[in-house]
């Protein structure tokens, strides 16, 4: 199928044609309208809109992280229990939502770090206001300039159940290894620890946590550090 | 003389019941020792925890925290048992260090109604929490939680754990609590740990060696377990094997994992081990030193003791 294209000459459509007056022909003008449009400001290199000549090659950076979940065990003081799938998926969606909030989003804007209000408890969430900050997240790091590239991404979960078979505790053991291009030089992130997470009416959340990073590279502010919180009751 | 036949039938069952029931017993043993999970035989209770106060331990780290360890003496049968064993254990989070104060158990003390007596008395009267309401008046701190065990929990515990390794100070031998022990560190099962920490004929102040030996047992406890779970993965496991062994009253298993992690925390050799200073002897109440209000008011502020 070939695209109907204006008659040379008066640059107008003609009412011979058999595409001139169909709805059909509203809609390949809109599409070559959107067409020409995106292929502008893809040129335009966000310069004002102002059109210049296209002198380099835009590369996609690949910035996202996602976590292996190297198992899912239960611990019981009571009955064998498997692991609910709903739970283990839930919670190792959580954990990645974490690692993307803390860790790979400040990485790849050099903002600070997005709400994790919905992921932690009350208790665990106030650290998040005071030093433990520095550890828990990636506030300050250089802005990456090339790919998040991640060597260990690893979690593991492991329940604790008490004697009536209920889940009362899951630690999600992290194990995190991150190089990313910044200006000046190669930044390599290193985190390890455990979340804690624990049921709080009905929703899973971060009730403690037992974490360390390491931080070299260039313009690493806190290179290293080490934060635990026991969950309260 | 007539001779009974048995029918033949009856005569196979004869034989065949009880070599079934002792199959059917060495399955069970043998998937127990495998890590099955089979009632009443897994079952056997360690210890038991109670929260005997009304203070609790919210996880803040400025926060010092105060819990009693009682080893009682009942054997499994009737009667009542007395507090043997008691240990006040002092934890500051925020200093990462921990005091234990070991409480002869002679000790006179006055009993929250039950007037003046022998300090271990406590426990017949009116269980764990007497106890610990006791050991908290002499002191003068709140006790929240308390844990106590008896001889055939304290062996099976042990033994649960894989046994203990122990630096045992000085020759022991005593027919009484079958201690057996040349100094130098020994690999202690339940059996070996129960007889050191009951020995007392062995020295001249007897009980008051005793109750410093049992210190000594609890931190090398402590050091074993921390490097076997140094994690909160390796604290769930250990949580849900100490679940299936305890009775807990007043605090979950949520509970039971928070303390254990405080517990884990510290490293053993920031943890003092003192004897509380009685007049020596034993066998009747013994009175408190001179010198005892003040170590308990330099250990009741927060739990470490900073001029003693």
């Amino acid at each position: 199928m070939t695209l109907p294209v204006p008659r040379s000459g008066d640059g107008a459509w003609h009412p011979d044609d058999p595409m001139s007056s169909s709805p059909a022909r509203a809609r390949v003008v809109a599409a070559l309208f959107a067409a020409s449009v995106l292929a502008l400001a893809a040129c335009s290199g966000g310069s004002g809109g102002k059109a210049k000549p296209h002198t380099t090659t835009s590369v996609k950076i690949k910035s996202s992280v996602a976590l292996r979940l190297t198992g899912a065990t239960v611990a019981s003081a009571g009955p064998n229990v498997a692991f609910p799938d709903d739970l283990r998926n839930r919670l190792a969606q959580t954990v990645n939502q974490y690692v993307e909030s803390a860790v790979v989003s400040p990485l790849r804007s050099g903002a600070v770090a997005a709400d994790l209000g919905s992921i932690f408890n009350a208790d665990a969430g106030s650290k998040l206001n005071g030093p433990d900050r520095s550890t828990l997240t990636e506030d300050g790091v250089p802005k990456a300039t090339g790919d998040i590239t991640p060597t260990t991404a690893d979690c593991a979960l492991t329940a604790l159940a008490d004697p009536s078979g209920q889940i009362v505790l899951v630690s999600a053991a992290l194990s995190l290894d991150l190089h990313a291009q910044v200006a000046g030089g190669d930044l390599h992130l290193g985190r390890a620890g455990d979340l804690l997470f624990g049921n709080e009416g009905g929703t899973w959340r971060v009730v403690g946590f037992d974490l360390s990073v390491l931080r070299t590279g260039p313009g690493v502010q806190a290179a290293a550090g080490h934060v635990k919180a026991v969950p309260a009751v | 003389m007539s001779v009974v036949r048995r029918h033949p039938v009856l005569t196979t069952a004869a034989i065949a019941t009880p070599l079934c029931l002792l199959l059917a017993l060495c399955l069970l043993f043998a998937a127990w020792l495998n890590g099955a999970r089979i009632p009443f035989a897994s079952g056997t209770t360690w210890f038991s925890v109670q929260k005997v106060g009304s203070a609790h331990y919210n996880g803040e780290p400025t926060q010092p925290i105060f819990f009693l360890v009682v080893g009682n003496d009942s054997r499994g049968g009737p009667g009542s048992a007395l507090g043997d064993a008691l240990h006040l254990i002092g934890v500051n989070p925020a200093l990462h260090k921990a005091t234990m104060l070991d409480i002869p158990r002679d000790t006179g003390a006055e009993i929250p109604g039950h007037g003046f007596d022998k300090i271990n008395a406590a426990f017949s009267r009116g269980g764990l929490r007497l106890q610990a309401e006791t050991v908290a008046k002499m002191v003068g701190v709140n006790i929240p939680y308390a844990i106590t065990t008896d001889f055939g929990g304290f062996i099976s515990m042990v033994d649960g754990v894989g046994g203990i390794d122990v630096n045992v100070p000085f020759v022991m031998h005593d027919s009484f609590s079958g201690a057996d022990f040349q100094p130098g560190p020994i690999h202690m099962n339940g059996t070996q740990a129960l007889a050191f920490s009951r020995d007392r004929h062995d020295f001249p102040i007897g009980d008051l060696q005793r109750s410093e030996n049992q210190g000594t047992f609890i931190l090398a406890a402590l050091a074993k377990l921390r490097a076997q779970n140094p994690d909160a993965t390796g604290t769930i496991n250990l949580m849900a094997t100490l679940g299936r062994h305890a009775t807990l009253d007043g605090i979950g298993l949520r509970d039971l994992y928070r303390l254990g992690r405080l517990a884990l925390d510290f490293d053993p050799s920031q943890v003092r081990n003192v004897r509380i200073p009685v007049g020596s002897g034993s066998g009747t109440r013994l009175a408190l030193d001179s010198s005892a209000q003040s170590l308990f008011q330099d250990f009741a502020d927060d739990g470490v003791l900073q001029t003693h």
